[in-house]
């Protein structure tokens, strides 16, 4: 069959296969070799990201930050905006302005350069914007090691790429994320102190509340929802870095131990669940609390049903202050109220930024916790005098 | 004998058109041929990188030409980088899928003699792509899951003419049309089932495959398709007078000396092939089986020897541009097969219009 195709092939029917020949030759061409972008010729610094690879950077240093390192908790860590050349998109940018570092830095969130970055959180794949990065010089980029990154790309181009922190268990990924990223802006010693004062501050806590001596822990459950609209339960699991550093350190227990969390949630298992405090992430708590669906809920029988601090930080200044929300909410007994207070002294000694009082009501949300049982202690009057130098 | 007369002079040329073809014959190919290549390198100059013309020739020339590169090439290594790593894998693989679509569409056409058959109707494209996605979500390797989208793609053809031949249909095109739909139904219906079950973290890249898109093009890839459809492309192309004989209907096309089954199922299975490569690279990218060999047969006649040709370079240019247009235009990186299916339905009504439903003979 094979010879009576071929010999009724006329040589000018070959012409059809000159295209698949071109194609053949042009993939062949992709597998030379990669090429790589030269070395920096000017002043530079080498420092180990997370993974301890030494990279070498620019002096002065300026960097793009990805979207899963995050420009918040970079700027937390580092306090230094100058070294932020690019930041992410117009998503991220609505991100960072919902974050408390862009009350502090409210000059990044207006410059429009900053967050002109086409987005590599929608790539889908690693190639997606690279070229946009390498048209403008993006200086250095700091990320994390995310599914989907594109930094194994870039650094295999050559640029300059930092891992801010790597896959940990507990608070460590705070400490690997606090000495990359201050190290790589140019301030080490940053890095460690601010360790230093996030293990006083849990010592402190530890102190007062003694948490060993506790005869009974509540049952926690933090809900999440995997929709904005709250259609998909969401609780945080056991092996969340709120049972590892959070949960134990404010006198409670996850009230998921115990309970297959593999499998997806609907109302009856967290009904079953039925826990003693429940933290929501999506919903406000009046909301949680008129809702017909948890009115068999013993936290809800009680309104022990609260939006925390935790929503609006995930960095190393504000989370010892929401572990202590927790155990306040938990051990009101044990601990005086200090979160205000708390939360006005770790902005000025770490921001020296004087927070406003309606913007501790913000990041408290007060407004929305003002049915639930014992938030009082959390508003302006349930507050001893402020001390003196701070904003009202 | 009559009827096989008149039916092999619907697909074979007349004297007249044998005469033109003799002396025209060579320009389509060759306009078709440079076409596909200057639009590969002007998609090569689409991007948020400066890249001229001249300047990305050279560059895939030099990648192309297999001697090593001048030690001081006369562009920049950022240049290099973005045409060897960024541009044309995805190029490269737009050009490719949109090559297998094409000649598949035009060769599912022939075969079933039925102008609205493409992979995606006959359920090739919900088999392979139940496949893939089920590859995905066992982690297999990528060659784990081309192979799974190819036996999800053989499974689902299989299934399509098995239904058609218990309902008694033998090769009745409507029957194996119908017997597709359903196949392909049920296939996506166990699509949703996997979505529904499978872990959020697999869910978003799941879906993203599933819309058809060359995001992440690279050098692993270009293989996993390349081989499988250009040498399945070669062959049919090698196949294209026998298809020409088995669009006659089975009858004639075994009167003539056609092995009609051995022939259909190597075409179903070089399809499969085809299809199930692209899908397993680059998802569901839907309607260019349909709409590309309508254009072609305008532009040829519905004589394969050209036809298949035509449409496989047609599909490619088809392709190409709507995912420059998806990648340039839009600057938000719209999945490729949405793009193909809001361009190609108005594509097909509008080609419905102008043959007036004569169907897709010449007579």
């Amino acid at each position: 069959m094979v010879r009576t195709v071929f010999s009724k092939a006329p040589a000018r029917e070959a012409l059809w296969f000159v295209p698949l020949l071109c194609i053949v030759l042009m993939a062949a061409g992709l597998l030379r070799p990669l090429p790589l972008i030269p070395p920096l010729a000017g002043p530079s610094r080498t420092v180990p990201d997370a993974f301890g690879t030494p990279v070498r950077l620019a002096i002065p240093f300026r960097g793009t930050v990805l979207p899963d390192g995050g420009a918040d908790w970079y700027l937390e860590n580092t306090l230094a905006p100058e070294t932020l050349l690019e930041g992410g998109d117009s998503q991220e940018r609505t991100r960072f302005s919902k974050s408390v570092v862009s009350w502090v830095y409210p000059d990044v969130l207006k410059n429009n350069w900053i967050w002109s970055v086409p987005s590599f959180r929608q790539a889908h794949g690693e190639n997606i914007e690279i070229e946009s990065q390498l048209a403008q010089n993006a200086g250095a980029y700091v990320g994390c090691c995310g599914a989907g990154t594109p930094l194994p790309m870039l650094r295999r181009f050559g640029l300059p790429v930092v891992y801010m922190w790597k896959p940990h268990k507990g608070d460590e990924i705070y400490f690997m994320a606090a000495r990359t990223s201050a190290a790589v802006a140019g301030y080490p010693e940053r890095g460690e102190s601010l360790i230093a004062r996030y293990r006083k501050s849990f010592a402190d806590l530890d102190k007062e509340l003694q948490p060993a001596t506790l005869a009974h822990r509540p049952r926690v459950l933090v809900l999440s929802s995997k929709r904005a609209d709250g259609r998909f339960l969401h609780p945080i699991g056991t092996r969340s870095i709120y049972d590892e550093a959070y949960f134990p350190r404010a006198g409670v227990v996850n009230a998921l131990v115990g309970h297959d969390h593999s499998a997806g949630w609907d109302a009856e298992r967290i009904l079953a669940v039925d826990p003693g405090i429940i933290f929501v992430t999506v919903e406000t708590p009046e909301e949680f609390l008129h809702d017909p669906r948890w009115q068999g809920l013993r936290a809800v029988a009680e309104k022990r049903v609260y939006s925390a601090l935790g929503t609006m930080s995930r960095g190393p200044i504000t989370t010892p202050v929401f572990v202590r929300q927790i155990a306040e909410i938990a051990h009101p007994e044990r601990l005086l109220p200090r979160v205000r207070q708390l939360l006005r002294e770790r902005f000025q000694s770490e921001f020296d930024y004087p927070l406003r009082e309606d913007q501790i009501d913000y990041l408290l949300h007060i407004d929305a916790n003002r049915e639930s049982k014992g938030f009082d202690r959390f508003m302006r009057e349930g507050q001893p005098a402020a001390p003196e130098g701070t904003t009202k | 004998m009559a009827e096989i007369t008149l039916a092999v002079k619907s697909v074979l040329p007349t004297v007249r058109e044998a005469a033109f073809s003799r002396r025209h014959g060579w320009a389509l190919p060759m306009l078709l041929s440079v076409g596909v290549l200057l639009a590969m390198l002007a998609s090569l100059c689409i991007g948020s990188y400066p890249m001229p013309f001249l300047q990305a020739a050279r560059i895939v020339a030099h990648l192309a030409w297999p001697f090593p590169l001048p030690a001081n090439p006369p562009w920049s290594v950022k240049e290099q980088t973005v045409v060897q790593v960024v541009r044309l894998p995805r190029v490269l693989l737009a050009t490719i899928a949109g090559l297998g679509l094409g000649v598949s569409g035009t060769a599912l056409q022939g075969l079933l003699r039925n102008p609205l058959v493409d992979p995606n109707i006959v359920g090739v494209s919900s088999g392979a792509a139940f496949g893939g996605i089920m590859a995905m979500l066992w982690d297999f390797s990528p060659v784990g899951i081309i192979g799974a989208a190819f036996c999800g793609g053989m499974l689902a053809m299989m299934l399509t003419f098995g239904l058609a031949k218990l309902s008694h249909a033998g090769s009745d095109s409507m029957i194996l049309i119908l017997s597709g739909v359903f196949v392909g139904a049920f296939f996506l219906s166990l699509i949703e089932f996997v979505k529904f079950v499978s872990p959020d973290s697999k869910l978003p890249t799941m879906i993203y495959w599933l819309l058809g898109t060359f995001v992440g093009a690279d050098a692993k890839k270009i293989a996993m398709i390349a081989i499988p459809t250009l040498i399945a492309t070669s062959i049919l192309m090698c196949l294209r007078w026998r298809i020409n004989l088995l669009s006659l209907g089975d009858l004639d096309a075994k009167t003539l000396g056609v092995n009609v089954r051995g022939l259909r199922w190597l075409v179903i299975a070089l399809v499969s092939l085809i299809v199930a490569s692209q899908v397993a690279v680059s998802g569901v990218v839907a309607w260019v089986g349909l709409v590309v060999p309508h254009i072609a047969r305008m532009f040829v006649g519905p004589d394969h020897r050209r036809l298949l040709p035509t449409g496989a370079l047609l599909g490619a240019l088809f392709v190409l541009i709507l995912d420059d247009i998806a990648r340039a235009l839009v600057h938000a990186e719209v999945p490729v097969g949405v793009f193909t299916a809001l361009v190609g339905t108005p594509v097909v009504c509008f080609l419905l219009w102008k043959s007036q439903g004569k169907g897709w003979g010449r007579e």
